[in-house]
This record gives C-alpha cells, sequence and structure tokens, in this order.
C-alpha cells in the first residue's frame, strides 16, 4: 500500500516477481553464470547506487529477504510470482514453481502464484501437459509465465503458434488457466530470424480469445512492433518490467515510454511490475508516483498520465486480471502484519 | 602495410544493425592488432545473451569491411561476451555463413540479409522521423518538408538551409547526413531532383497520411534510443566501471521534442 500526501491508499502488485537461486552450487557451468552476471549488470546499470546489491545476495536470496524488499519496504500488497525454469541453465532451476511456492507458502494472502509450461515436454514432462494440470491441482494456478527462450535438448527455443503450443492453450482454457504471461526477451531461435519478434503474440491472441497475454517488457525492445499489436488485440497486454527503472537513470526515455504505451494501449491494459530481484520495488513505486508526464509529449499524443492511470497501472488492472477484490484486499491485509524470523511484526 | 586509421574507417561502416549505431561509436572495440596485412580486430558485445544472429552480422561485416582496406590479406574477428562466440568466432574466421555455423538452427533457405533489411528499414524511419522533426520545429510546414527535394537542401555548419524561399533549419546538419546515408544503403535516389522524404519503397507521402506514416516512425526511433541506452548502459557497467553512472548515449540524438 502507498499512502499519498493526501492520504490516499494506492494499492499495489507487483505483477512480475522471482524468487531465485543462482548461487554458484546451482549453476551449470558457464551458461548459469552467464544468465545471472547479465541479470546482475541490469540491476547494477539502472538501479540508484544505494539500491545496488552485491552479487552474492544477487545471486541466492531468501523468502525472508524477498518479503521484506516487497510487503515490508516496497509498498507491495500483493505480487505475482512467475516461475521460469532454465534447467539447462541451473541443476535445479533457476525459480521454478516449486522454489517461488515457499513465499507463497509463507504469506499465502499475498502472493499469487504462477506456473508455466514448455510444448517442447509433451505429455509427461516436467514442464508438460500433466504438470500443468498438477499444478492447477496443487496450487490452483490462474496464470503461467512462458519463457519461449528455455533451450531444451538442443533446441534454442519456440514458438507461440504451432499445434504443439495450440495444445497447452487449449488446455490452458480447460483449466481456467486465463493469463498467460509471455517474455519477449533474449531468445536464439530461429537464428535467422528477429529473437525478440512479437508477432507470434498475434496469431494466438487472435485465435484464443478468451486467455489474456501480458507481454513482458512491453514486448521491448521490440515497442513499436508489439503496440501495433496490442492495439489490434482486446486481449494483449503491457508488463511493465524492465520499462520501470529507466525511470530514474533515463526518465525522458520513460516518459516516452509511457506516452507510446498509454497512446497505443491506454491505461486499462498496463500492469507495473518490479521484474523482483532485478530490481527492488520501493524506489520505483516511489518514483512513479511522483512521475509526471512532460507536457510536449501530453500535447503530442493527447494522453494523461493521471493518478486514476496510475492507480491503475500499480495495482488495479492486475488485480482485475486475477479476480481480486482490491478494496476486500487491503481491509484483510490491514489485518495481517508482515512478520518476518525472529523481529517484531512490521506495520504495512 | 594498412594503417590504424584505415582500419578504423572501415571498422566505423559496421553497424549494430538493431541499434542503427557503428560498433565504434558504441566502444564494442577493444583492439586491432596489425601484423603485415594480417589484422586481428576483438571486440566486446554488451551482453553474453545479445542476439547471435546480429553478433554474427557484426562479424561478418568487420571481416569484410576490413578486409577491402588495401594491403589487408587476412582479417581475425574475436568476439568476446557471448554465449555462441565459440562457433561464431570459428565460422566467421572460417570465412562460413551463417547458415554454415549453425546448421542445425537456422533454416537452411533463410537470409539473415532479411533481417538486415528490417532493420534497416527501422533505422530509416528513425532518421527520417528525426529530420522531419527538425524541420518541422524550424515552423516548415508540412506539405513544405514534403514536397522538398534533395537539391533544394544545403548544409550550413551544423544547420541545413533550404531554398527557395531560404529558410533556416538548426542543428539539423548532421541528422540530414545520416538519413542520406540510409538511403544510399537502401538504394533509395539521392539525386537533387529526387524527392527528399519519401517511403522506404521510394513513394512519395501524402500531407493526409503523413500524421499516422509517423505513429510507426516514431515509436521505432524511440525503440532504437532505448535499446542503445540499454546496451552502452550494460557494457558500461560490465566493462568500464568507472563510466558505470554514465547514463549518455549516443541514441540520444534520436530524442527530440
Amino acid at each position: 500500500m502507498y499512502r499519498t500526501a493526501d492520504g490516499r491508499e494506492i494499492f499495489v502488485i507487483d505483477a512480475h516477481t522471482h524468487l531465485w537461486d543462482a548461487s554458484p552450487e546451482n549453476q551449470r557451468g558457464k551458461l548459469g553464470k552467464g544468465w545471472i552476471d547479465c541479470f546482475y549488470a541490469y540491476h547494477k546499470n539502472l538501479s540508484p547506487p544505494d539500491k545496488v546489491w552485491t552479487l552474492e545476495h544477487y545471486e541466492r536470496y531468501s523468502v525472508e529477504d524477498m518479503a521484506r524488499d516487497l510487503f515490508v519496504e516496497g509498498y507491495v500488497d500483493m505480487c505475482i510470482l512467475q516461475s521460469t525454469n532454465l534447467f539447462e541453465f541451473y541443476h535445479t532451476g533457476f525459480n521454478p514453481i516449486e522454489r517461488n511456492a515457499q513465499l507463497k507458502e509463507a504469506f499465502p494472502e499475498r502472493v499469487i502464484l504462477n506456473g508455466s509450461f514448455d510444448p517442447r515436454h509433451g505429455e509427461d514432462g516436467p514442464l508438460g501437459l500433466n504438470a500443468l494440470r498438477q499444478a492447477k491441482q496443487q496450487y490452483g494456478i490462474q496464470g503461467v509465465k512462458l519463457y519461449t527462450a528455455e533451450w531444451h535438448n538442443g533446441s534454442r527455443g519456440w514458438k507461440l503458434n504451432t499445434p504443439e503450443a495450440y495444445r497447452f492453450f487449449e488446455e490452458c482454457e480447460k483449466l481456467g488457466i486465463t493469463n498467460i504471461h509471455i517474455h519477449k526477451g533474449p531468445t536464439i531461435w530461429p537464428l535467422d530470424r528477429d529473437s525478440f519478434d512479437v508477432a507470434d503474440v498475434d496469431y494466438v491472441a487472435t485465435d484464443f480469445p478468451g486467455l489474456t497475454f501480458i507481454v513482458e517488457h512491453c514486448g521491448l525492445p521490440r515497442l513499436e512492433d508489439f503496440c501495433w499489436i496490442a492495439t489490434q488485440e482486446t486481449n494483449v497486454w503491457g508488463g511493465l518490467a524492465v520499462a520501470m527503472p529507466f525511470i530514474h537513470s533515463r526518465p525522458r526515455y520513460f516518459a516516452e515510454v509511457m506516452a507510446n504505451l498509454l497512446y497505443w494501449l491506454g491505461p486499462d491494459k498496463l500492469t507495473f511490475a518490479s521484474d523482483y530481484a532485478l530490481w527492488t520495488p520501493g524506489w520505483l513505486v516511489e518514483k512513479f508516483m511522483a512521475f509526471e508526464l512532460p507536457e510536449d509529449l501530453e500535447a503530442e499524443f493527447g494522453v494523461k498520465l493521471t493518478m486514476e492511470a496510475k492507480e491503475k497501472i500499480l495495482g488495479l488492472n492486475a488485480a482485475r486480471l486475477y479476480g481480486i477484490d482490491s478494496e476486500a484486499k487491503k481491509e484483510q491485509l490491514r489485518n495481517m502484519p508482515v512478520v518476518l524470523d525472529g523481529a517484531a511484526p512490521a506495520t504495512v | 602495410m594498412p594503417t590504424l586509421a584505415e582500419i578504423n574507417r572501415a571498422l566505423a561502416e559496421v553497424y549494430d544493425p538493431e541499434l542503427d549505431t557503428p560498433i565504434t561509436e558504441l566502444g564494442f572495440v577493444n583492439e586491432v592488432q596489425i601484423a603485415d596485412g594480417h589484422v586481428t580486430v576483438t571486440y566486446t558485445v554488451p551482453t553474453f545473451w545479445c542476439a547471435p544472429n546480429f553478433v554474427f552480422m557484426m562479424s561478418q561485416d568487420i571481416r569484410d569491411e576490413v578486409g577491402r582496406v588495401p594491403g589487408v590479406i587476412q582479417v581475425t574477428v574475436l568476439v568476446r561476451n557471448n554465449c555462441l562466440e565459440d562457433e561464431i568466432n570459428r565460422g566467421v574466421n572460417a570465412g562460413r555463413s551463417f547458415a554454415e555455423t549453425f546448421p542445425a538452427d537456422v533454416d537452411q533457405n533463410a537470409d539473415l540479409e532479411v533481417l538486415r533489411h528490417t532493420f534497416n528499414v527501422k533505422g530509416f524511419l528513425a532518421r527520417q522521423d528525426v529530420l522531419i522533426r527538425r524541420m518541422r520545429q524550424a515552423g516548415l510546414a508540412d506539405n513544405a518538408i514534403l514536397t522538398l527535394r534533395l537539391g533544394d537542401v544545403k548544409v550550413q555548419g551544423e544547420d541545413l538551409i533550404l531554398s527557395p524561399p531560404p529558410h533556416r533549419v538548426p542543428l539539423a546538419a548532421a541528422d540530414l547526413l545520416r538519413y542520406l546515408h540510409k538511403r544510399r544503403r537502401l538504394q533509395l535516389s539521392v539525386a537533387a531532383e529526387a524527392l527528399l522524404f519519401t517511403t522506404v519503397a521510394g513513394q512519395s507521402i501524402a500531407e493526409t497520411e503523413l500524421a499516422t506514416y509517423l505513429r510507426y516512425s516514431r515509436s521505432a526511433r524511440l525503440n532504437i534510443a532505448f535499446n542503445t541506452s540499454l546496451c552502452e548502459g550494460l557494457l558500461r557497467t560490465q566493462f568500464f566501471p568507472e563510466r558505470q553512472h554514465d547514463h549518455s548515449s549516443v541514441g540520444d540524438r534520436l530524442m527530440i521534442g
């Protein structure tokens, strides 16, 4: 919960978070190391200097660290955990659902746990159809995070619009897993095409109107193509992870990205995210609440980033996706202080 | 024997296709070694996961551009900090194509040149958008802008002078040169009688269509600037710690209000 100077209580959902283990013991050679080193460069480069962690802490943090950074110091009422497996880079995976579930177990009312699938796993693989059904049964997942860049058995990624993938989307519809978060980031298959291409989202969004496709990182680095698709397809949303930290280092870039997104998508299809632990949410929420669109962009795009728009982006939009009554949730959490091990209950 | 200045000039023609910027301006090039006619170029990409297709293109372009310098007998290109660097280095230095280097991952009928063209178009739109903005800011009406011919535009210091009637567009000279450079790469006319602003297919742009046309260009421009800034930042953080908090970017030249 973020309280404005005039007492308004802003409900905050951090829509993209992880509880990962990238410690050297879990790394499978140079790929695991290369992965976390790259993340750490993002973290170090785009965080304010006083928010930069040590690499050791960044590689592996505890449930308690995460709860403090989000629920105590980060204004976050609820977070969505997005499972990312990377079994070829990490012995026990990067943040598979089992690891993420630890936070859910500790803070069941504050955590939305998402699963994932991989069409290359077929029926019985660890990310196959049966595992998806099992995740629904065990954790009641309403969403999945798809990482099309995942390496698997010599294949270096997959596309959303294949018959194999469609079997999984059909299963999602059946199971009521309606929120499909898609990472559009580093992927190197097919190597001969644009690996950040968002065109496959267009197909699945049309063919599965009952599902919502949240393109994480707003399709950055292909913002122009993403905006085009998200305008045509009402069930394509944008997640603000990775765009957010530019609010500190490059506020003008952030302003232009926001102006574009507000112009093309409007304020109802955008979700705030820190991408924790890539960045921590506290400073992002503070800066976003204080942020104003420059007048020249308001004029050029004919958009405004009003308090209502901020409120939607920070929490109400994600609440709508996941069927959460924000007022009831606020009331519930008010009576549920966050208790960290060995510490007195923190007032949130 | 080729000189370092000649090699650097050749390297300045090698672009990061996605960032539409020469690798020399991005700070990617680490070292050039010249031993008689044998040139070794070592460069670093900003992340371990930089798309290997783009990395391959850059390595190949280095090989080709440097190879054209008189006196160069052999070029060795070594890229660092990429998940597929070994494969890329071996492939490029053996003179193999991309498809030959990654036979299992690549559609053998596909062509990296198609990808290159896609990004050349984005770069074209971004550069064009900057120039049109400069002209609008200088008070030119859209119909005047869209009917300009190349011969109507002269560089004067940092500014452009349009005529007739004479009209000064401040600080637009570099933007014009960058735009013309891209027109040449796309084999669009740069003759004096050619329209200055055309679509990438060489067609004129109607005034009534300009707003719609520029909407896509505007986000393409922002996207390149955003990516450039991100990539430079990631490179500095890892390899130039003294510049870690320097958030300036060559992409800033695309950021005009």
